[in-house]
């Protein structure tokens, strides 16, 4: 329990920082202290959170030779050490010079925010870290790619987006699926119309099993517990509670996420917006499964279309559209099927509604970050997503339809529902 | 009588709160040793049940619910004998659902000594929409010790943006412990006194610089003075540009000059924050004219923002020395450009510089309203261009144009004829179709082109009339165009693939039989079928044959599974190697019939098919299951009775 009264180390670091600040010296470690300045065409990057999402995101950071991996963090010490290590051995590899030190490990995000040589941070933490480490990213002149879902609750995506927006920021959701070439074309199908109006859309999201609640257990040597927890309500440790496990652990909390619907949702739920033109807006009401009957988890956009989870006519894919003249269904793995089957083949030209186009969604976030075009899926973007998945979360809990206004972004007539769009954040973990 | 009817259902209604009270209370009780029993994992239930109770009776409607509900669980979280995991959870159900009555409890928990009671408290307090739950929260401040919670007082005043509580939080600022919390606190709460609070330690705390952009959105009235402060009196490049973004956004024509001075400044970081406020503030359509005097990472910014009014100033940075720079700007035409670029883009396109062709070519598929413009460039100029135009016209799906198509098609140069046919073939329909059929042109380009369209065509029969018309007798003819007839794949079609393939000349012949197993109906089977039994058919007939009737049966969906069995089960018997008829079973997979059922089922005692039989037994066995039970189950059993793995004796068990 004595974790439980921890101080906010960036209280510490921020605080700390003072003292250089006031007299004009970096805030924290001066760039010529932790190695040579990087060539400027490079991106000084920082991984945050090295669990399972991670590997992909460093094995291509680690490839390209426009992007230099300094810094890592994880509340695991072990996990930091070991990551420290195959970075640094996997650029002694690359450059073939002997042993290559140039990666710090922190457990504190805080010191890699304060690090004014670092450009862009990697975050892929549990759902609960994502927008406090984004917020003050951006805020302090970062560039940021941030895991899905993009938020924990949709107050922290209105801040994120708007964050995003003033501070100029480069931010991108990782929510992949639209850099997938089946998406694009099954949303540019949507779009102009080839299968008439979509009434109904299906998206296969599975299940998680139940969460539960666990017994205490000794919190590991070098395992920062508190920090983990972050801003959400303290439990006792318990390694179920925090191991990153796509088919359950912190993944099936509702403390750390919206389960499925922050899961596969946050990819799912993205293209079905995407797809209906709705990136900046979003549905209108969501219905618990099993309300009234309610067969499966719903939400309906204004125009009526409706959005069924984990119907079983999925047909093999993953997402299925279906339209008054057609339909169409699509997977990853560009995996693409139409009804009529022709209807794929379709090429759109200049004149019809074209999208975003991007190939791979690191690569896109990397080359934004030169040219300051914004990425394939923004701030805004990510929100809008990531409110759909809360709402079907609070939808959910409380066993009750939400009635949702998409623009001024408020729960309609229900006050106490309204309460979830936002969590009290546990001290000192209380920064957004 | 008035007074005695609301006094009786005055008096009702409180009954009714009792017995609801009551009901409430005796469901917590019931659920406090599961709440807290020693066994962990049982509490979830009790947890979830009691969650529900308690979010049910804060639904819209039914305030009295509520009160009865808070006040019970009220009861509970004050009570010190209620075990502590139970008190917590009753804690977080107040956090959802209390209002005034709850403020007194959730006072006195946050004054008790365990540290997760008293935080849970605190955060109910956060959300408790009442207004004594705040000045609760601005008591405890003034007295309490422990930093952590300092912190999360402060915070919680923060978000209900207590203005009672700035000179209180302002303390706060002098410590290093809760100095950034305080700051962001006042950030939220951004009433003058907050706002100037955080000025003095701006540039001091760094806190306080993002503070001061939250105040300035949070208090309208005072944001352009604060944004204007924030820019000029600070050093941290991110919250100035910050302040010059918010400037733009509610003051853009005072801030049109600092933003430009920002824009044309040393400081880069800056510079990017200029071009955000630029677009901002409406002024996209000036960022060209102070294009030349950015930083080269600022131009490609500004590039990849700017509108439709600046075309012709972005057609001037394709002069540029920097290529990187040259390519940005041909992207940036074809998110913006227009009829202006169409002949820039194209000159580029057919230039020797291979990034900058690349990127005109993408550009010139991407611009919209210029059909026209391509048009006239595929008709006019020097060939390399008129090429690109013509590709254009196709990447651009510019159907309107297919008539200039057709009249390209007898254009002098031969690029361009190619150029034209290639096109042609990508975009054209049965117009084209005809027009090329009966031109006279008859090269390879014309007949692939044919080819090529032949299957989109929505009336194909005419199509095939059109050809054979053409073809006549002639039979030199008939092999030019027998993959036009293949794409079209009509039954009239067929007819004289089928009498050439009788012919004496072998190399006719062999045309024949390829034409007859492309074939992509299921028609085309008969006649590749003697072509397989004949002993005397040469064997690289034979192979074409044999692989014809294997594809056309398994990718030949519609048609019924008796032709396809009989199809198969006559050229079983006349299949000249072990890989043949090994290719013949993995056919038979797709043909759920009973005669190909038995043929697999005797073939599964045989050591050199049995592997390829049992798979393709599985197909027919799980197909049939579906319509013959009685020879599925024969063939299931067959199958584990074979024992070839583990996999196949499972999905034969599901075979019932």
């Amino acid at each position: 329990m004595n974790s439980k009264t921890a101080i906010s180390r960036r209280e510490f670091v921020r605080n700390s920082a003072l003292l250089g600040f006031a007299l004009g010296f970096p805030a924290i470690v001066p760039s010529s202290v932790i190695g040579q300045n990087s060539p400027s065409n490079r991106i000084n990057v920082a991984l945050i959170g090295m669990g399972l999402m991670m590997g992909g995101h460093q094995g291509h950071l680690l490839s390209r030779n426009d992007v230099q991996v300094v810094a890592i963090c994880d509340v695991d010490r072990n996990k930091r050490e070991r990551t420290k290590q195959s970075i640094e051995r996997a650029y002694s590899n690359k450059s073939g010079q002997g042993s290559y030190k140039g990666c710090d490990a922190y457990n504190e995000y805080e010191l890699i925010i304060e690090r004014k040589d670092i450009d862009a941070v990697v975050i892929c933490t549990p759902d609960h870290w994502h927008a406090p480490i984004s917020i003050a990213a951006m805020r302090s002149g970062k560039d940021v790619y941030v895991q899905k879902p993009m938020t924990l609750t949709i107050r922290e995506g209105r801040i994120m987006s708007n964050v995003a927006k003033q501070y100029g920021a480069i931010l991108q959701v990782g929510s992949q699926q639209r850099s997938e070439r089946a998406f694009r074309k099954a949303c540019e199908i949507v779009r102009n119309g080839l299968i008439g109006k979509v009434h109904t859309a299906y998206a296969s999201l599975g299940e998680f099993p139940p969460p539960s609640t666990l017994p205490e257990e000794p919190i590991p040597d070098g395992f920062d517990y508190d920090r983990w927890l972050g801003p959400t309500a303290w439990y006792p440790y318990n390694r179920k509670r925090v191991e990153g496990n796509y088919g359950g652990g912190w993944r099936c909390f509702w403390d750390y996420g919206s389960r499925k619907n922050g899961d596969w949702g946050a990819h799912h739920f993205d293209i079905i917006q995407w797809a209906f033109g709705m990136d900046d807006s979003g549905p209108v009401y969501f219905i618990p499964k099993g309300y009234e009957g309610t067969e499966y988890q719903t939400y309906v956009y204004a125009n009526g279309s409706k959005v069924l989870k984990n119907h079983p006519d999925m047909k093999g894919h993953m997402i299925r559209f279906i339209g008054e003249k057609g339909e169409v269904l699509v997977s990853r793995g560009n995996r693409l099927d139409t009804v009529p089957e022709k209807i794929k083949d379709v090429e759109f030209g200049p004149n019809d509604i074209r999208l975003y186009v991007s190939n791979h969604h690191e690569d896109n976030w990397v080359q934004c970050m030169k040219t300051r075009r914004q990425p394939i899926c923004t701030a805004e973007i990510g929100h809008r997503t990531a409110t759909i998945c809360h709402l079907s979360g609070i939808a959910e809990r409380l066993g009750r339809p939400i009635r949702w206004d998409p623009v001024k972004e408020e729960i309609i007539g229900d006050s106490e529902a309204s309460r979830w769009m936002d969590r009290p954040r546990r001290a000192p973990y209380t920064y957004i | 009588m008035k007074k005695v009817i609301i006094l009786t259902s005055i008096l009702l209604t409180l009954l009714q709160c009792n017995a609801a009270d009551a009901d409430f209370a005796g469901k917590i009780d019931s659920l406090i040793p599961t709440l807290s029993s020693a066994n962990v994992p049982d509490r979830y239930g009790a947890q979830m049940e009691l969650q529900k109770i308690a979010v049910n009776t804060a639904r819209p409607g039914a305030e009295a619910e509520r009160v009865a509900m808070a006040n019970a669980l009220i009861k509970k979280a004050v009570d010190k004998t209620v075990p502590q995991p139970a008190r917590v959870w009753v804690i977080r159900m107040l956090e959802y659902i209390g209002r005034d009555e709850s403020v007194n409890a959730l006072t006195d928990i946050v004054k008790e000594n365990d540290i997760e009671l008293r935080e849970c408290a605190r955060r109910a307090l956060e959300k408790n929409p009442s207004k004594s739950a705040v000045a609760s929260l601005r008591s405890m401040l003034e007295t309490e010790k422990d930093v952590t919670m300092q912190i999360g007082l402060i915070n919680s005043l923060g978000e209900r943006a207590d203005v009672d509580s700035v000179a209180l939080i302002s303390k706060f600022l002098d410590n290093p412990k809760t100095a950034s919390t305080a700051a962001l606190a006042l950030g939220k709460i951004a009433n003058e006194s907050a706002i100037e609070a955080l000025f003095r330690v701006y540039n001091k705390l760094p806190a306080a610089g993002e503070a001061l952009i939250e105040a300035a959105k949070n208090n309208n009235n005072l944001a352009k003075n604060v944004y204007t402060r924030v820019y000029e009196k600070g050093a941290f490049a991110p919250v100035r540009g910050a302040a010059l973004v918010g400037l733009a956004k509610i003051d853009p024509n005072g801030a049109y000059n600092i933003i430009a001075n920002a824009l044309t400044g040393n400081d880069e970081k800056l510079q990017h924050s200029a071009v955000v406020a630029m677009v901002e503030g409406n002024f996209s359509s000036k960022l060209m004219s102070l294009f030349s005097k950015t930083s080269l990472q600022t131009k490609f910014h500004i590039l990849s923002v700017v509108d439709k009014s600046a075309e012709l100033q972005v057609i001037d940075v394709l002069k540029d020395s920097d290529q990187n720079l040259r390519v940005a700007a041909i992207n940036a035409l074809g998110r913006i450009g227009g009829v202006a670029s169409v002949p820039v883009l194209i000159q580029i396109a057919a230039g020797d510089s291979q990034a900058e062709k690349s990127a005109a070519e993408n550009a010139l598929a991407s611009i919209s309203g210029v059909d026209s413009a391509i048009e006239s460039a595929a008709l006019n100029g020097d060939v390399k261009s008129r090429v690109v135009a013509i590709n254009a016209i196709a990447v651009r799906r510019q159907v309107s144009s297919l008539p200039i198509l057709t009249k390209l098609i007898n254009d002098r140069n031969d690029e361009i004829k190619k150029a034209t046919y290639k096109s042609l073939g990508k975009l054209g329909g049965d117009k084209e179709f005809e027009i090329i059929a009966k031109s006279a042109e008859k090269s390879r380009d014309a007949i692939s082109t044919l080819e090529t369209i032949a299957p989109r065509l929505t009336d194909k029969s005419d199509a095939a009339n059109t050809i054979l018309n053409l073809i006549g007798n002639n039979k030199s003819a008939l092999t030019e165009f027998v993959n036009v007839l293949v794409a079209l794949g009509t039954d009239e079609c067929l007819k004289p693939i089928c009498e050439l393939a009788k012919s004496p000349d072998a190399s006719s012949k062999d045309i024949a039989i390829k034409a007859l197993g492309d074939w992509q109906s299921f028609s085309a089977v008969p006649y590749l079928i003697p072509i397989v039994t004949d002993k005397n058919t040469p064997q690289s007939q034979y192979n074409i044959a044999l692989k014809g009737i294997t594809q056309i049966v398994k990718s030949s969906d519609n048609v019924d599974v008796k032709p396809k069995a009989e199809a198969l089960l006559t050229i079983f018997n006349s299949a000249r190697t072990d890989g043949d008829k090994k290719l013949i079973i993995s056919a038979m997979a797709t043909v759920p019939e009973a005669r190909i059922a038995n043929e697999l089922k005797s073939l599964l005692t045989d050591q050199t098919f049995k592997q390829e039989a049992a798979q393709a037994a599985i197909s027919v066995a799980e197909a049939l299951n579906r319509t013959d039970k009685n020879t599925a189950r024969d063939l299931a059993s067959a199958i584990r009775e074979a024992n070839i793995n583990n996999d196949l004796n499972k999905r034969a068990s599901r075979i019932r």
